[in-house]
């Protein structure tokens, strides 16, 4: 398979800081995947999108881009190949209405205005926000802002979609709205999309064809959801949540309630129960 | 916050409203320079007409143009009572130590009171029928001859756009922060001017630094969407001068010919 | 501290087109000492209720009862500032209200606003930063060289040096990590309590308010739609989807388990308590062998 995204042995400290952000990590992502990236806050997640397109430059070790180094003469293609929603949806909204802030990328990216007519609704519909068109921020739900933003990316078509805690200031409901958008639009694209997403949310996280456990600015687990949901102890203590499933399992491990190991998903804990019920 | 009238926008279908914002901004700056023209009762009856012929074109309710005069209240009567009582030539009706009341400080106070008026009227139909934003796009356009002098236009009105739409979010972080400094025991509405003065510190500083974080943020956002400046940068907003805006110009023209008209007149 | 609604209505700009009934005809008492979860949808009249509970604004209608003060439409601001004193409030995202040239300094503020003298504030921040658990070496630190879940830690101190009796929490552990989040909420457990402090939450997260509250308030499009215990509200699947309020995980899956043919008691909101019916089930089961 294609490497769409490789960091090789990258770190990063911020200037004000006393320890690494980032160190000596290195992952690669495959075309197409989704990829689920987990950790405390301070782990490092946020700095690690920053450095994806050069909002930040790595003090050491390189980053691939679709076969592109990250640098300074790159920069302009690789952001072209990445688009980001970041975690405040306030903060992002540039544009005065709706419309004008999905443009707001394809304007930077000089296309005419002819095609913009096409794609900026076309971009909002498919995040079921286009009868909010002309409508200005102050006016919209958090869940609402995300949505446009993503709308904004989609406009312009990138390989790589970074969520970098983009749910995580939202309420359930706009929470949920986002992540079937994203859903949506990952259904639709397949291979040709690559999903990072950053994130808390163990629901989330458990969409991901992998997930990465970052700590302390390394890689301290990689796998799919189901291998890395079977550590629930070992979650719990980089202070990560577990889905609900495992935190039964564990509380029923602590009334020495004798439970499998391997994580299973909620259909199949009922069933592992039920059939303990039955051989009882 | 609430009373402010004089730059809010009141949304509507009027032809004002749907008149090129560029039309609009030239217009109303030529106006303003017009109501000098006016030397007599004629000119200033046709100034008069046409202001009111503008707000009533607007559909918009007269009290809220009223309300818009309200903050600027204090300021036409000091003007209008300097004029009434330290003109020094004309027939003198009254007089006492220094104030004196003659027919040509009577007239000139109604005058400046009529200047006042209109000036304050016409930038009122500017305001409440323009969106702040399509005003920053006309100023844009009217600037890009300064290009030419590498005056950063684009940048300059993309600052503007950007501060006009983060008007509403600071306002709203304003309340909150106070709300929070309320709840800590601080009061804004009694004591001295100068402890009223010392609760601004823990207002001041908790919006500065949310606006320096949603700053940066901000920038971040921007150029990871791809920006890089003014240049080879499209744009999706454009703006589109129609007949009515040909003949609202039209229309402006007669007035100042009537008006220059009546200075050779009377 | 008790409070008490009667018949409250709060009203956006009265007497102009843009009047708004924000709440209509509130009816419910607070009582002393007790764990309220407030829930509801964005819009749903929270945050009104918050800054009627707090003194911020006064009610159209209606009055509130603190103790021995009542606050209706006419109601002084002196004895709002009052009300003020007796109730803190920790909003959204309180660390954006921090201010002062060090951490003790800012969590000194709201002592020192309500007449305590220097001295006193100083104790009285000491020991809400110890309540809080903020290590002593921060205490002299800019607030903002702290970390966020540190810089919030240090606005809830700056409530609760105050001494208020009734401590109102809005969304507190929105945008912190699940560790951050588990942290907040047994701060709060334990000073629930070790204070005998009363607690009014507002949430998203029905998994805080059934583990946490005994008492819960639920409003929609300004009205209170339910006053019960976290039992009643909780277990009510139909109602909850009815009212398009997330469901407790524990309920959900208990639902499952039912539907599967476990014989679960309706009583179970939460997963340590799921835990044990499973345990008491699984046992049973092995006794009729």
């Amino acid at each position: 398979m294609e490497n769409i995204i490789e960091v090789k042995n990258i770190s990063y400290q911020y200037p004000s800081s006393t320890s690494k952000a980032l160190d000596n990590l290195s992952f690669s992502v495959t075309k197409g995947e989704w990829v689920a990236i987990i950790g405390h806050n301070g782990s490092g997640k946020s700095t690690l999108a920053k450095l994806l397109n050069y909002l930040l430059v790595a003090d050491a070790g390189e980053i691939l881009i679709d076969g592109q180094l990250v640098n300074e003469a790159n920069m302009w293609t690789v952001r072209n190949k990445v688009g980001m929603v970041f975690q405040n949806p306030e903060n992002q909204f540039v544009g005065a209405t709706v419309a004008d802030d999905v443009a707001f990328g394809l304007e930077n990216r000089g296309i005419e205005r002819e095609r913009m007519l096409a794609l900026v609704p076309a971009a909002l519909k498919e995040v079921q926000m286009d009868v909010f068109a002309d409508r200005e921020p102050t006016h919209l739900s958090g869940g609402q802002k995300q949505r446009v933003a993503l709308a904004g990316i989609i406009a312009v078509a990138p390989k790589i979609i970074i969520l970098d805690e983009a749910t995580a200031m939202l309420d359930p409901k706009g929470r949920k709205e986002v992540i079937a958008a994203i859903r949506k639009l990952k259904d639709r694209l397949g291979k040709e999309l690559t999903v990072i997403s950053i994130t808390h949310d163990i629901d989330e996280a458990a969409d991901a064809d992998r997930i990465l456990v970052i700590n302390d600015g390394q890689l301290v687990e990689e796998g799919t959801p189901a291998t890395i949901f079977s550590s629930g102890q070992r979650l719990l203590a980089l202070g990560l949540d577990v889905p609900y499933a495992e935190q039964l399992k564990l509380a029923l491990k602590n009334l020495d309630v004798d439970v499998p190991e391997e994580y299973l998903d909620e259909e199949r804990l009922v069933q592992w129960l039920w059939q303990l019920n039955l051989k009882m | 916050m609430s009373n402010m009238i004089i730059g809010r926008y009141v949304p509507g279908n009027s032809i004002i409203h749907r008149l090129d914002p560029r039309a609009k901004l030239i217009l109303s700056v030529s106006f303003i320079i017009l109501i000098f023209l006016a030397n007599n009762w004629l000119g200033y009856l046709i100034l008069g007409l046409f202001t009111l012929l503008a707000v009533a074109s607007t559909k918009i309710s007269l009290a809220i143009y009223l309300k818009g005069l309200k903050p600027v209240l204090w300021l036409i009567v000091f003007t209008i009572v300097l004029q009434l009582f330290f003109s020094p030539s004309g027939h003198v009706y009254w007089a006492f130590g220094p104030f004196t009341v003659t027919n040509t400080g009577i007239i000139n106070a109604v005058y400046v009171f009529l200047r006042f008026l209109f000036i304050i009227l016409m930038s009122t139909v500017l305001t409440l029928t323009t969106q702040p934003l399509a005003l920053a796009d006309a100023l844009e356009y009217l600037m890009k001859p300064l290009l030419k002098i590498k005056f950063p236009v684009y940048e300059l009105s993309l600052m503007l756009a950007i501060a006009l739409r983060f008007v509403p979010t600071l306002m709203d972080e304003t309340v909150k922060v106070m709300n929070a400094q309320r709840a800590r025991g601080v009061d804004f509405a009694n004591g001295s001017i100068v402890k009223r003065s010392k609760a601004i510190v823990p207002i001041l500083i908790p919006l500065f630094v949310g606006a320096i974080q949603r700053a940066i943020d901000l920038g971040d956002a921007m150029e990871a969407r791809g920006y890089q400046g003014g240049e080879n940068r499209t744009k999706f907003r454009v703006l589109a001068w129609q007949r009515r805006d040909s003949l609202a110009v039209l229309v402006f023209m007669c007035v100042l010919v009537i008006l220059v008209g009546t200075r050779f007149l009377m | 501290m008790a409070i008490e609604f009667k018949n409250v209505s709060y009203v956006y700009q009265p007497g102009t087109p843009f009047a708004n009934n924000a709440l209509t005809d509130l009816n419910f008492k607070i009582q002393p000492n007790s764990y309220t979860a407030l829930i509801g949808h964005t819009g749903s009249g929270k945050s009104t209720i918050l800054q009627l509970l707090d003194g911020l604004i006064k009610p159209t209608t209606g009055q509130i009862i603190f103790d021995d003060h009542v606050v209706d439409n006419k109601t002084s601001q002196k004895i709002l500032a009052k009300v003020r004193q007796h109730v803190g409030i920790v909003f959204q995202f309180p660390e954006s209200q921090l201010f002062e040239q060090t951490v003790l300094k800012d969590v000194m503020f709201g002592p020192l606003n309500f007449g305590k003298n220097p001295q006193e504030a100083q104790e009285l921040a000491q020991k809400a930063l110890r309540l809080v658990n903020l290590p002593e070496e921060h205490w002299q630190k800019s607030p903002f060289d702290l970390s966020g879940g540190q810089m919030r830690r240090v606005a809830i101190a700056g409530v609760l040096a105050i001494e208020p009796q009734v401590l109102i929490l809005d969304e507190p552990t929105a945008g912190l990590d699940p560790v951050g989040r588990k942290e907040m909420m047994a701060m709060f457990a334990e000073l629930h309590a070790t204070k005998n402090l009363t607690i009014i939450l507002v949430t998203h997260q029905m998994e805080d308010a059934a583990e946490y509250a005994d008492d819960v308030l639920v409003m929609a499009n300004g009205q209170l739609v339910k006053h019960a215990t976290p039992m009643e509200v909780f277990a009510d699947i139909t109602w909850l989807q009815a009212q398009q309020l997330d469901v407790p995980h524990t309920v959900l899956f208990k639902n499952k388990l039912s539907a599967q043919g476990f014989d679960l008691s309706a009583n179970i909101i939460n997963v340590e308590q799921l835990a044990l019916a499973l345990q008491r089930s699984l046992k049973k089961g092995g006794n009729h062998e």
